[in-house]
C-alpha cells in the first residue's frame, strides 16, 4: 500500500502544470500561483509533501481535501460516489452473467450449428465494439430516435439501463466465450459419456455434472472482470453522466486535483486486492480439490 | 487446454419460443426497477416552468469570495447579488443599492441600500452586511486570490488581505441603509468590478454557524434563486435552484432551474435532442450537424461575448524574433482574419479588427487595422533582415488542445504564414494548465490566445494586458501582460484614461492607445468570440450581456 501511495504521489506530480494554473485560469501569474501553492503545501519539497500526505493517511485517517471542490474532503467525495460505481458494476456484472452464460451454454449445446455460429458472431461483435462506440449507438437508437430510454443521468432505475448494457456488453461476450469453451471441454470427458450411457437425460447431465465443473474457469474470469467493471467505468460514467468514481477521476485528472486522484488510486488498488481475495475464496468454495490440497498441505 | 471435441450425443434440438422468452427475461431482469439510485433519484425535476440548463463542469465552490471559473460564476449570480449588477445592454445598473453618488474627486462612493431587500432566510439586508461581506472576502484566512484583482482599489482592502488590519478602513457604514466606500484614486471602471462575485452580499450569522464556510446549507444570498435544501446541491451531478419569493425585484417567473453537470459536449447535445434539456452550449464544430437537422436548426442562437482571440507575438520569450516591430507587423499583415472565421469557424464568429471587443459599455473601437497584404508583409520581413541569406528561425505556434475549433484556427493561421510570408510554423497543441503556465512564464514566442473580459471596460483589455509590466517588490505590476509589450506613449495614455472621470475624454484616450497597440502589433487580433447555443423555442426572455446570460429573473418556460 505504501508503494502504491508513493507511485501515485509521484505520478500525479509528473504531469505538466499544477492545480494553481487550473484554479487561476487566465489570471494565473507568479504571485497568485505562489499563494495557492503555499495554501496546499505545494511549495514544500516533495519528500515533505509526501510525509504530510502519509501523516494524514496513517495518523489521522484523512485523504486530504479537494483542491478544486473547495471545502470537500476526499473521503466525503469518494463515499458519495463509490456506491454509485459499485451499483453500476454489480448491474453490469449481472447483465453480463445472465446474457453471457446462457449464450455460452446454448452455443456449446448446439455446437457447430447455425445457433452456435449466430451466438458466436454476436459475441465477436460485442467484443469488438468499445464502450465509447456502443454507448453513443445505443443512445442514438434507443434514446434519441425511439425515445425508449433516457439519454444520460442517474435519476431513477430506468436511467441505469443504458450504462449497464454498455458497461456489461464486453464482459458478457467474454463470459459467453469462456462458458462455451469450458463446457465443450467438460462435455468431452469420459465421465459424462458414462453418465449418458447410464441413461441420464441430456439436460440432467448438463445441469448435474457439466455446468458445475465448467464453472471454475468462468468464475476466475468473473472475478477479474468484476474488478475491471468497478474500475473501468471511466468512459461509461462520463458518457452517461453517472456520478461515480470513474467520472470523478476524469474531472480530477483534468483539474490536477492531486488529493482526489490519490484517493481514487488508493481505492482502486484496494478494490483489486479485495476482488482477488474474494475470487480465491470462491474458488475454494466451488472446487473441493482446492480444499483437499489445502488440508493435505496442513 | 480447452478443446472442442465432437460430442455426437449433444446434438442440436429446436429452440422453442419458451426458451427465447426465458433467456430474454433473465437478461433484462437486473435492469428492472427495484434497484436504487440513491439520492440522485430525488432530483429528476421535470415539472413545468423549470429551466434545464447544464453546467459544463462541476461547480468549484459556493463561496462568492473564492469563485474564479466562469461556470460557477454563472451559477452563483442566480443565488447572490451585490450593490450593482449588469443589464442586458452590458451597463452597470442598481442592484441591492437603489442609487449611489460619487464625490467630486471620484474617490468616494455613497450607496443607498434598497429597502425591503431580504436574504433567503428572511432577514433584511443592511449596509453592515456589505461591510462584513467585503471584509470577510479580504480576510487572510480565506486566501481569496480574486480580491487582489477586484477589491484591491478599496482603501485598506489590501492591508486587510495581507493581515495588517482586521477591518477595511475605506468602508464605512453611515447608517443601516447607507454604505460609503472610498477607493484609492478615481477609476471609472470601479463599479464594473463590483459586479463580480467578490462584491456579493452574504449572510453573516448563517456563515458563522457553519464555521465560516459557505456551503450548500449556508449559501444564503439575496439573489433571485436559492438552494432550498443541501441535497439540491450535488456538485458532481446536479444543482437545483428554487425561486426565491422574497426577491426584491419580485419572484422570478421560473419555479426551478435544474443544472445537471455534463462535461461531455456530445452528451449535452444528445440530451437536448432527447428533449431533456432546454438550453445547451455547443461547439462550432457541431454546427454542421445542427444545420443539417431541420428540428435543431431553428434553435441555433449566437451570443456575442466580450472576448478577443488573438495571435500573441511575445518579444520576451528567449530567442524570440518579435522584439523587432517590423517582424510583428509582417506577421500581422500576412494574416487574413476573414479566412480564419470562414474556414475554421464557419462564419460563426466575427473577424477582429481591434483589441477591445464590442459590447464594452459606451466604448467603441475606432482603430484602423493593419492591412492584410502579403506583399507588404514580405517587404516588411525583408526590411527586418530576413531573406534567403538569413532565413527566418523555426517557430512553434502554441494553442490550447481542448477545443477542435481552436486547433482548426491554428491550422489556417499556420497555412497563411507559410503561404503569404514563407514562414514555417509547427503546430504545438498544449494541455490547458501547461499552456497557462508557459503563458505566465512568457516562454512561448507565438501563441493563439484569448482574453475574456472580467468586467466590461476597455481598461480590462488595454491597461491590464498591454501596459508595460515592471517589478514592484519582486512582483510584476501588470502580470497579465504576456507578450512583453512596452510603449511609453501607450502607457501614458492608459494611465491617464484609467483615472479620467469625463467619459468622453476617457474613451478618446483609450481609442488613441488602442491605435498605438494595433500599429505596434504585439497582438494580431483574430476574431471576437460568440457562444453558440441551442435554445428550445419554449424558453422565453433570456437576458444576456457581453459576459454571458444574466440571472434568470424574467425567463419562463411555456407549455
Amino acid at each position: 500500500m505504501f508503494l502504491i501511495l508513493l507511485v501515485v504521489f509521484a505520478a500525479v506530480r509528473l504531469a505538466p502544470s499544477s492545480p494553481a494554473d487550473i484554479l487561476l485560469g487566465q489570471h494565473a501569474n507568479a504571485a497568485s500561483r505562489q499563494a495557492i501553492n503555499h495554501q496546499f503545501h505545494l511549495d514544500e519539497p516533495l519528500p515533505v509533501q509526501f510525509w504530510l500526505y502519509l501523516k494524514g493517511v496513517f495518523l489521522h485517517g484523512s485523504l486530504g481535501e479537494s483542491y478544486i471542490q473547495r471545502g470537500q474532503s476526499v473521503t466525503s467525495i469518494l463515499s458519495a460516489q463509490f456506491p454509485v460505481t459499485v451499483q453500476l458494476a454489480i448491474q453490469a456484472m449481472l447483465f453480463a452473467v445472465v446474457l453471457g452464460l446462457p449464450l455460452g451454454i446454448v452455443a456449446a449445446y448446439y455446437q457447430n450449428t447455425w445457433i452456435d455460429r449466430l451466438a458466436m458472431a454476436f459475441v465477436v461483435a460485442l467484443t469488438s465494439v468499445p464502450s465509447f462506440v456502443l454507448g453513443p449507438i445505443l443512445v442514438l437508437v434507443l434514446a434519441i430516435k425511439f425515445h425508449l430510454l433516457p439519454v444520460a443521468g442517474w435519476d431513477s432505475p430506468v436511467y441505469t439501463i443504458l450504462p449497464t448494457v454498455t458497461l456489461g456488453a464486453r464482459t458478457a461476450a467474454q463470459l459467453a466465450r469462456f462458458q462455451r469453451a469450458a463446457l465443450l471441454d467438460v462435455l468431452s470427458q469420459d465421465y459424462l459419456r458414462t453418465a449418458l450411457a447410464k441413461g441420464l437425460t441430456r439436460s440432467r447431465a448438463l445441469r448435474k455434472h457439466a455446468l458445475r465443473n465448467a464453472s471454475l474457469p468462468v468464475l476466475t474470469v468473473l472475478g477479474v472482470n468484476f474488478g475491471n467493471l468497478l474500475t473501468g467505468s471511466f468512459v461509461v460514467e462520463t458518457l452517461f453522466h453517472v456520478p461515480g468514481i470513474g467520472y470523478q477521476s476524469i474531472q480530477s485528472i483534468n483539474n490536477r486535483d492531486y488529493p482526489v486522484i490519490q484517493g481514487v488510486a488508493l481505492l482502486v488498488a484496494a478494490i483489486y486486492v479485495t476482488v482477488n481475495l474474494v475470487t480465491d475464496l470462491l474458488y475454494r468454495a466451488v472446487d473441493p480439490r482446492v480444499r483437499d490440497l489445502e488440508s493435505q498441505q496442513n | 487446454m480447452l478443446t472442442q471435441p465432437e460430442s455426437p450425443r449433444f446434438t442440436a434440438h429446436r429452440l422453442t419460443r419458451r426458451d427465447f422468452v426465458a433467456l430474454g427475461a433473465a437478461t433484462l431482469a437486473p435492469l428492472l426497477p427495484g434497484c436504487t439510485t440513491g439520492q440522485h433519484g430525488a432530483q429528476a425535476t421535470t415539472a413545468a416552468n423549470t429551466l434545464r440548463y447544464p453546467l459544463s463542469s462541476p461547480p468549484t465552490t459556493l463561496d462568492p469570495a473564492l469563485v474564479q471559473d466562469g461556470t460557477t460564476i454563472d451559477l452563483l449570480q442566480n443565488i447572490f447579488e451585490g450593490l450593482v449588477v449588469l443589464d442586458s445592454s452590458s451597463r452597470v445598473v442598481p442592484g441591492i443599492a437603489e442609487k449611489w453618488t460619487i464625490s467630486s474627486d471620484g474617490k468616494i462612493y455613497t450607496f443607498n441600500i434598497r429597502q425591503g431587500v431580504k436574504f433567503h432566510n428572511g432577514r433584511s439586508v443592511t449596509a453592515a452586511d456589505f461591510k462584513y461581506s467585503l471584509e470577510r472576502a479580504c480576510g487572510p484566512a480565506l486566501n481569496s486570490q480574486t480580491v487582489f484583482s477586484y477589491l484591491n482599489d478599496i482603501v485598506g482592502a489590501m492591508d486587510c488581505r495581507n493581515g495588517k488590519a482586521t477591518a477595511i478602513s475605506g468602508i464605512r457604514v453611515q447608517d443601516p441603509s447607507t454604505l460609503v466606500i472610498e477607493i484609492d484614486r478615481p477609476k471609472s471602471y470601479w463599479l464594473d468590478k463590483m459586479t463580480y462575485p467578490t462584491g456579493y452580499v452574504v449572510c453573516q450569522e448563517v456563515i458563522q454557524e457553519n464555521g465560516g464556510k459557505i456551503e450548500a446549507g449556508s449559501a444564503v444570498g439575496a439573489g433571485p434563486f436559492k438552494i432550498a435544501a443541501p441535497a439540491d446541491y450535488q456538485s458532481n451531478y446536479q444543482v437545483t435552484l428554487t425561486s426565491f419569493s422574497g426577491y426584491h425585484a419580485g419572484k422570478p417567473k421560473l419555479d426551478h432551474i435544474v443544472r445537471p453537470v455534463l462535461p461531455d459536449p456530445s452528451t449535452r447535445l444528445a440530451k437536448y435532442q432527447a428533449d431533456t434539456l432546454d438550453i445547451v452550449k455547443i461547439s462550432p464544430t457541431d454546427v454542421d450537424h445542427v444545420n443539417a437537422d431541420p428540428t435543431l436548426k431553428p434553435d441555433l442562437h449566437l451570443y456575442p461575448r466580450a472576448a478577443t482571440w488573438y495571435l500573441g507575438m511575445n518579444s520576451a520569450a528567449p530567442g524570440s524574433p518579435f522584439g523587432d516591430k517590423r517582424v510583428r507587423k509582417a506577421f500581422a499583415m500576412a494574416i487574413d482574419n476573414g479566412a480564419i472565421t470562414q474556414v475554421a469557424l464557419k462564419n460563426l464568429m466575427d473577424p477582429a479588427n481591434s483589441v477591445v471587443p464590442p459590447g464594452m459599455g459606451d466604448y467603441h473601437s475606432t482603430c484602423v487595422p493593419l492591412p492584410f497584404s502579403p506583399s507588404m508583409a514580405r517587404t516588411m520581413l525583408a526590411s527586418a533582415g530576413y531573406g534567403t541569406s538569413r532565413p527566418f528561425p523555426s517557430l512553434a505556434l502554441t494553442f490550447r488542445n481542448d477545443y477542435q475549433w481552436v486547433a482548426d484556427s491554428a491550422q489556417v493561421l499556420a497555412h497563411q504564414l507559410q503561404q503569404n510570408l514563407g514562414v514555417t510554423v509547427q503546430l504545438q497543441p498544449m494541455e490547458w494548465g501547461q499552456f497557462l503556465d508557459n503563458l505566465d512564464r512568457k516562454t512561448m514566442p507565438l501563441a493563439l490566445e484569448r482574453w475574456e473580459a472580467d468586467y466590461l471596460d476597455p481598461q480590462d483589455f488595454l491597461s491590464t494586458l498591454l501596459h508595460t509590466s515592471r517589478k514592484v517588490n519582486g512582483q510584476e505590476d501588470h502580470p497579465e501582460n504576456n507578450t512583453g509589450y512596452s510603449n511609453v506613449q501607450f502607457d501614458q495614455l492608459c494611465d491617464e484614461a484609467d483615472g479620467e472621470l469625463d467619459p468622453a475624454k476617457r474613451i478618446a484616450l483609450y481609442q488613441r492607445a488602442e491605435q498605438i497597440a494595433i500599429n505596434d502589433a504585439p497582438w494580431k487580433p483574430l476574431f471576437f468570440q460568440k457562444d453558440v447555443e441551442l435554445d428550445k423555442p419554449r424558453v422565453h426572455d433570456i437576458r444576456d450581456c457581453a459576459l454571458g446570460h444574466l440571472p434568470f429573473t424574467t425567463t419562463y418556460v411555456s407549455g
